[in-house]
Protein backbone atom coordinates (compact mmCIF):
# COMPACT_ATOMS: atom_id res chain seq x y z
CA UNK A 1 0.00 0.00 0.00
CA UNK A 2 1.20 3.52 -1.06
CA UNK A 3 -0.09 6.85 1.32
CA UNK A 4 -0.12 10.24 0.61
CA UNK A 5 -1.84 12.29 2.76
CA UNK A 6 -4.60 14.57 0.95
CA UNK A 7 -2.66 17.64 2.06
CA UNK A 8 0.22 16.71 -0.22
CA UNK A 9 -1.83 15.45 -3.20
CA UNK A 10 -2.04 17.42 -6.34
CA UNK A 11 -4.22 20.20 -6.37
CA UNK A 12 -6.47 18.24 -9.35
CA UNK A 13 -6.71 15.25 -7.20
CA UNK A 14 -7.84 16.92 -4.43
CA UNK A 15 -10.79 19.05 -6.09
CA UNK A 16 -11.36 15.59 -7.74
CA UNK A 17 -11.92 14.32 -4.15
CA UNK A 18 -14.27 17.48 -3.11
CA UNK A 19 -16.54 16.31 -5.68
CA UNK A 20 -17.31 12.89 -4.03
CA UNK A 21 -21.03 12.78 -3.29
CA UNK A 22 -19.89 11.74 0.13
CA UNK A 23 -18.89 15.61 0.78
CA UNK A 24 -21.44 17.49 -1.74
CA UNK A 25 -23.51 18.28 1.48
CA UNK A 26 -20.95 19.86 3.80
CA UNK A 27 -20.20 23.28 3.79
CA UNK A 28 -16.33 23.78 1.91
CA UNK A 29 -15.03 25.10 5.22
CA UNK A 30 -15.26 21.52 7.06
CA UNK A 31 -13.92 19.83 3.59
CA UNK A 32 -10.63 21.23 4.49
CA UNK A 33 -10.52 20.04 7.97
CA UNK A 34 -12.08 16.75 7.49
CA UNK A 35 -8.90 16.42 4.35
CA UNK A 36 -6.11 17.72 6.72
CA UNK A 37 -6.00 14.26 8.41
CA UNK A 38 -7.77 12.29 5.79
CA UNK A 39 -5.15 9.98 3.21
CA UNK A 40 -5.38 8.82 -0.75
CA UNK A 41 -4.50 5.16 -0.43
CA UNK A 42 -3.54 2.98 -3.45
CA UNK A 43 -3.06 -1.02 -3.12
CA UNK A 44 -1.86 -4.08 -5.79
CA UNK A 45 -4.00 -6.51 -6.54
CA UNK A 46 -5.22 -8.86 -3.78
CA UNK A 47 -3.81 -6.53 -0.79
CA UNK A 48 -6.19 -6.31 2.36
CA UNK A 49 -7.63 -2.83 2.97
CA UNK A 50 -9.13 -3.81 6.03
CA UNK A 51 -8.49 -6.99 7.89
CA UNK A 52 -11.58 -8.62 9.77
CA UNK A 53 -11.90 -8.11 13.78
CA UNK A 54 -9.40 -4.73 13.64
CA UNK A 55 -9.70 -1.45 15.06
CA UNK A 56 -9.59 1.68 12.99
CA UNK A 57 -10.85 4.94 12.80
CA UNK A 58 -11.12 5.11 8.73
CA UNK A 59 -13.79 5.70 6.19
CA UNK A 60 -12.87 4.38 3.22
CA UNK A 61 -14.36 6.15 -0.72
CA UNK A 62 -13.13 4.17 -3.36
CA UNK A 63 -12.04 6.43 -6.05
CA UNK A 64 -10.59 3.51 -8.92
CA UNK A 65 -10.68 0.19 -8.88
CA UNK A 66 -12.39 -2.59 -7.60
CA UNK A 67 -12.64 -4.43 -4.10
CA UNK A 68 -14.36 -7.35 -2.60
CA UNK A 69 -15.83 -7.72 1.23
CA UNK A 70 -15.14 -11.20 3.01
CA UNK A 71 -16.41 -12.72 6.09
CA UNK A 72 -14.43 -15.62 7.03
CA UNK A 73 -13.44 -17.11 3.60
CA UNK A 74 -16.95 -16.19 2.05
CA UNK A 75 -17.17 -13.26 -0.20
CA UNK A 76 -20.45 -10.87 0.64
CA UNK A 77 -20.14 -8.52 -1.76
CA UNK A 78 -17.91 -6.57 -4.03
CA UNK A 79 -17.96 -2.34 -5.14
CA UNK A 80 -16.45 -1.16 -8.21
CA UNK A 81 -18.33 2.14 -8.10
CA UNK A 82 -16.54 5.30 -7.72
CA UNK A 83 -17.66 6.86 -4.85
CA UNK A 84 -18.69 3.63 -3.06
CA UNK A 85 -18.43 4.19 0.56
CA UNK A 86 -16.95 1.19 3.10
CA UNK A 87 -15.78 0.70 6.42
CA UNK A 88 -18.49 2.95 7.87
CA UNK A 89 -19.97 0.17 10.42
CA UNK A 90 -17.36 0.42 12.64
CA UNK A 91 -17.51 3.83 13.06
CA UNK A 92 -21.35 3.83 13.48
CA UNK A 93 -21.01 1.35 16.56
CA UNK A 94 -17.59 1.45 17.67
CA UNK A 95 -16.47 -1.83 17.25
CA UNK A 96 -14.09 -3.68 15.64
CA UNK A 97 -14.25 -4.15 11.65
CA UNK A 98 -16.91 -6.91 11.23
CA UNK A 99 -15.61 -8.25 7.37
CA UNK A 100 -12.12 -7.75 5.50
CA UNK A 101 -12.10 -5.97 2.52
CA UNK A 102 -9.51 -6.69 -0.59
CA UNK A 103 -8.06 -5.07 -3.76
CA UNK A 104 -9.80 -7.27 -6.69
CA UNK A 105 -7.76 -5.17 -8.93
CA UNK A 106 -5.27 -2.00 -8.65
CA UNK A 107 -7.22 -0.09 -6.43
CA UNK A 108 -7.24 3.40 -4.93
CA UNK A 109 -9.03 5.10 -1.70
CA UNK A 110 -9.74 7.97 0.53
CA UNK A 111 -9.36 7.06 3.92
CA UNK A 112 -11.33 9.58 5.83
CA UNK A 113 -10.37 10.15 9.43
CA UNK A 114 -13.88 9.29 11.32
CA UNK A 115 -12.80 10.97 14.31
CA UNK A 116 -13.31 14.42 12.82
CA UNK A 117 -17.07 13.64 13.57
CA UNK A 118 -15.91 13.92 17.42
CA UNK A 119 -14.24 16.83 16.86
CA UNK A 120 -16.89 19.06 15.55
CA UNK A 121 -17.52 22.25 16.77
CA UNK A 122 -20.94 23.11 18.60
CA UNK A 123 -22.30 24.99 16.17
CA UNK A 124 -21.35 22.32 13.16
CA UNK A 125 -22.14 19.05 15.32
CA UNK A 126 -25.82 18.62 14.68
CA UNK A 127 -25.77 19.62 11.17
CA UNK A 128 -22.79 17.58 9.57
CA UNK A 129 -24.32 14.49 12.38
CA UNK A 130 -28.01 14.95 10.47
CA UNK A 131 -26.36 14.49 6.98
CA UNK A 132 -23.44 11.97 7.35
CA UNK A 133 -25.94 9.64 9.99
CA UNK A 134 -28.92 9.81 7.47
CA UNK A 135 -26.24 8.59 4.65
CA UNK A 136 -24.90 6.12 7.04
CA UNK A 137 -28.53 4.74 7.64
CA UNK A 138 -28.99 4.88 3.72
CA UNK A 139 -26.21 2.77 2.88
CA UNK A 140 -26.34 0.50 5.83
CA UNK A 141 -30.30 0.20 5.21
CA UNK A 142 -29.29 -0.75 1.15
CA UNK A 143 -26.66 -3.46 2.33
CA UNK A 144 -29.49 -4.93 4.81
CA UNK A 145 -32.04 -5.24 2.33
CA UNK A 146 -29.79 -7.03 -0.16
CA UNK A 147 -28.09 -9.44 2.57
CA UNK A 148 -31.63 -9.90 4.32
CA UNK A 149 -32.37 -10.99 0.51
CA UNK A 150 -29.33 -12.81 -0.17
CA UNK A 151 -29.54 -14.72 3.14
CA UNK A 152 -33.41 -16.04 2.65
CA UNK A 153 -32.31 -17.13 -1.17
CA UNK A 154 -29.48 -18.70 0.28
CA UNK A 155 -31.19 -20.87 3.42
CA UNK A 156 -33.81 -21.99 0.65
CA UNK A 157 -30.89 -23.65 -1.70
CA UNK A 158 -29.35 -25.01 1.36
CA UNK A 159 -33.21 -26.46 2.41
CA UNK A 160 -33.04 -27.66 -0.73
CA UNK A 161 -29.56 -29.46 -1.36
CA UNK A 162 -29.84 -30.68 2.46
CA UNK A 163 -33.27 -32.51 1.17
CA UNK A 164 -31.55 -33.98 -1.82
CA UNK A 165 -28.31 -34.97 0.28
CA UNK A 166 -30.87 -36.87 2.89
CA UNK A 167 -32.24 -39.18 -0.31
CA UNK A 168 -28.67 -39.53 -1.34
CA UNK A 169 -27.60 -41.01 1.97
CA UNK A 170 -30.89 -43.38 2.27
CA UNK B 1 -55.42 -4.42 16.76
CA UNK B 2 -56.89 -1.64 18.94
CA UNK B 3 -55.20 1.80 18.43
CA UNK B 4 -55.31 5.16 20.46
CA UNK B 5 -56.05 8.54 18.91
CA UNK B 6 -53.14 10.53 19.05
CA UNK B 7 -50.83 11.02 21.83
CA UNK B 8 -51.35 14.95 21.76
CA UNK B 9 -52.79 14.91 26.39
CA UNK B 10 -52.20 11.29 27.50
CA UNK B 11 -49.41 12.67 30.08
CA UNK B 12 -48.78 9.06 31.56
CA UNK B 13 -48.37 7.57 28.76
CA UNK B 14 -45.82 9.93 27.40
CA UNK B 15 -43.76 10.34 30.91
CA UNK B 16 -43.51 6.28 30.64
CA UNK B 17 -42.34 6.60 26.54
CA UNK B 18 -39.76 8.90 27.80
CA UNK B 19 -38.00 6.26 29.27
CA UNK B 20 -37.46 4.36 26.03
CA UNK B 21 -33.82 5.50 24.90
CA UNK B 22 -35.32 6.93 21.31
CA UNK B 23 -36.41 9.45 23.15
CA UNK B 24 -34.42 10.08 26.05
CA UNK B 25 -32.35 13.16 24.03
CA UNK B 26 -35.29 14.87 22.85
CA UNK B 27 -36.85 18.25 25.43
CA UNK B 28 -40.48 18.32 26.46
CA UNK B 29 -41.48 20.09 23.11
CA UNK B 30 -39.96 18.10 20.75
CA UNK B 31 -41.29 14.80 22.89
CA UNK B 32 -44.64 16.54 21.86
CA UNK B 33 -44.18 17.23 18.78
CA UNK B 34 -43.20 13.27 17.96
CA UNK B 35 -46.43 12.17 20.16
CA UNK B 36 -48.41 14.67 18.14
CA UNK B 37 -47.76 12.28 15.58
CA UNK B 38 -48.26 8.68 17.15
CA UNK B 39 -50.57 5.99 18.06
CA UNK B 40 -50.57 3.52 20.84
CA UNK B 41 -51.56 0.11 18.95
CA UNK B 42 -51.99 -3.40 20.42
CA UNK B 43 -52.10 -6.41 18.87
CA UNK B 44 -53.58 -10.16 20.02
CA UNK B 45 -51.06 -12.96 19.13
CA UNK B 46 -50.48 -13.54 15.69
CA UNK B 47 -51.94 -10.99 14.38
CA UNK B 48 -50.09 -8.78 11.90
CA UNK B 49 -48.16 -5.86 12.45
CA UNK B 50 -46.82 -4.93 9.31
CA UNK B 51 -46.66 -6.83 5.81
CA UNK B 52 -44.05 -7.40 3.43
CA UNK B 53 -44.31 -5.16 0.47
CA UNK B 54 -46.88 -2.44 2.07
CA UNK B 55 -46.00 0.94 2.18
CA UNK B 56 -46.90 3.36 5.26
CA UNK B 57 -45.00 6.02 7.19
CA UNK B 58 -45.01 4.88 10.59
CA UNK B 59 -41.93 3.22 12.97
CA UNK B 60 -42.71 0.80 15.72
CA UNK B 61 -41.54 0.87 18.99
CA UNK B 62 -41.82 -2.01 21.41
CA UNK B 63 -43.15 -1.26 24.35
CA UNK B 64 -44.68 -4.86 25.81
CA UNK B 65 -44.85 -7.90 24.16
CA UNK B 66 -42.84 -10.08 21.78
CA UNK B 67 -42.75 -9.43 17.59
CA UNK B 68 -41.29 -11.89 14.77
CA UNK B 69 -39.68 -10.18 11.93
CA UNK B 70 -39.94 -12.63 8.74
CA UNK B 71 -39.45 -12.57 4.87
CA UNK B 72 -41.16 -14.64 2.73
CA UNK B 73 -42.27 -16.88 5.66
CA UNK B 74 -39.40 -17.30 7.11
CA UNK B 75 -38.51 -16.09 10.71
CA UNK B 76 -35.39 -13.68 10.30
CA UNK B 77 -35.58 -12.06 13.70
CA UNK B 78 -37.50 -12.09 17.08
CA UNK B 79 -37.88 -8.50 18.93
CA UNK B 80 -39.20 -8.48 22.48
CA UNK B 81 -37.26 -5.70 24.76
CA UNK B 82 -39.14 -2.49 25.75
CA UNK B 83 -37.89 0.29 23.43
CA UNK B 84 -36.48 -2.02 20.78
CA UNK B 85 -37.56 -0.38 17.28
CA UNK B 86 -39.00 -1.58 14.04
CA UNK B 87 -40.01 -0.31 10.49
CA UNK B 88 -36.89 2.01 9.99
CA UNK B 89 -36.27 0.47 6.94
CA UNK B 90 -38.88 1.25 5.01
CA UNK B 91 -38.78 4.89 6.58
CA UNK B 92 -35.04 5.11 5.58
CA UNK B 93 -34.91 4.95 1.70
CA UNK B 94 -38.81 5.66 1.30
CA UNK B 95 -38.81 1.75 0.04
CA UNK B 96 -41.94 -0.44 0.53
CA UNK B 97 -41.74 -3.38 3.99
CA UNK B 98 -38.97 -5.28 3.10
CA UNK B 99 -40.46 -8.03 5.77
CA UNK B 100 -44.00 -8.86 7.64
CA UNK B 101 -43.73 -8.42 11.42
CA UNK B 102 -46.50 -10.33 13.59
CA UNK B 103 -47.51 -10.15 17.30
CA UNK B 104 -46.06 -13.41 19.01
CA UNK B 105 -47.62 -13.07 22.36
CA UNK B 106 -50.31 -10.11 23.44
CA UNK B 107 -48.22 -6.88 22.35
CA UNK B 108 -48.33 -3.24 22.73
CA UNK B 109 -46.32 -0.59 20.02
CA UNK B 110 -45.72 3.01 19.52
CA UNK B 111 -46.46 3.69 16.18
CA UNK B 112 -44.54 6.94 15.29
CA UNK B 113 -45.89 8.85 12.21
CA UNK B 114 -42.08 9.47 10.18
CA UNK B 115 -43.92 12.26 8.68
CA UNK B 116 -42.86 14.03 11.55
CA UNK B 117 -39.39 14.29 9.92
CA UNK B 118 -41.08 15.95 7.12
CA UNK B 119 -42.47 18.65 9.28
CA UNK B 120 -40.01 19.45 12.13
CA UNK B 121 -39.15 23.43 12.41
CA UNK B 122 -36.49 24.67 10.97
CA UNK B 123 -34.71 25.17 14.15
CA UNK B 124 -35.19 21.38 15.49
CA UNK B 125 -34.22 19.81 12.22
CA UNK B 126 -30.91 19.09 12.34
CA UNK B 127 -30.77 18.06 16.26
CA UNK B 128 -33.71 15.91 15.84
CA UNK B 129 -32.05 14.04 12.35
CA UNK B 130 -28.80 13.94 14.05
CA UNK B 131 -30.60 11.91 16.63
CA UNK B 132 -33.07 9.93 14.74
CA UNK B 133 -30.14 8.78 11.89
CA UNK B 134 -27.84 7.79 14.33
CA UNK B 135 -30.11 5.88 16.06
CA UNK B 136 -31.33 4.47 12.69
CA UNK B 137 -27.70 3.60 11.71
CA UNK B 138 -26.72 1.95 14.75
CA UNK B 139 -29.72 0.08 14.46
CA UNK B 140 -29.25 -1.35 11.09
CA UNK B 141 -25.55 -1.25 11.58
CA UNK B 142 -26.13 -4.21 14.49
CA UNK B 143 -28.56 -5.80 12.20
CA UNK B 144 -26.24 -5.58 9.33
CA UNK B 145 -23.84 -7.17 11.20
CA UNK B 146 -25.74 -9.85 12.71
CA UNK B 147 -27.27 -10.92 9.06
CA UNK B 148 -23.57 -10.86 7.20
CA UNK B 149 -22.49 -13.14 9.90
CA UNK B 150 -25.25 -15.76 9.05
CA UNK B 151 -24.83 -15.25 5.23
CA UNK B 152 -21.58 -16.14 5.62
CA UNK B 153 -22.17 -19.17 8.15
CA UNK B 154 -24.60 -20.60 5.65
CA UNK B 155 -23.10 -20.17 2.64
CA UNK B 156 -20.28 -22.03 4.18
CA UNK B 157 -22.48 -24.79 4.97
CA UNK B 158 -24.14 -24.81 1.63
CA UNK B 159 -20.84 -25.06 0.19
CA UNK B 160 -20.10 -28.12 1.91
CA UNK B 161 -23.33 -29.63 1.41
CA UNK B 162 -23.03 -28.66 -2.05
CA UNK B 163 -19.62 -30.49 -2.22
CA UNK B 164 -20.65 -34.13 -0.26
CA UNK B 165 -23.93 -34.04 -3.33
CA UNK B 166 -21.22 -33.65 -5.70
CA UNK B 167 -19.75 -37.04 -4.94
CA UNK B 168 -22.91 -38.89 -4.66
CA UNK B 169 -24.26 -37.40 -7.88
CA UNK B 170 -20.91 -38.99 -9.78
Amino acid sequence: MKEIPVPESPRSMVEALKNLSFFSQLAPRLLDDIFRTSKVRHYERDEVIIPEGSFDHFIYILIAGHVRVMKGSEEISELSEIGDLFGELSIIDSSPRSASVMAVTQTSCMAVDASFLDHLLPGDRHGVHAIIYKLFSEIASTRLRVSSAELAAAREELAIAKKELTRYRR
Amino acid sequence: MKESAFLDRQETVIAALKEVSFFSNLDDRQLHDVFKMSKLRQYDPNEEIMSEGAYDSFIYILLTGEVRISKAGSVIARLHKTGEIFGELGIINYEPRSASVHAVAKTSCLAVDAAFLDNLLPHDRDVIYAIVYKLFSEIVAQRLRVTSQELASVKEELARVKEELSHYRR
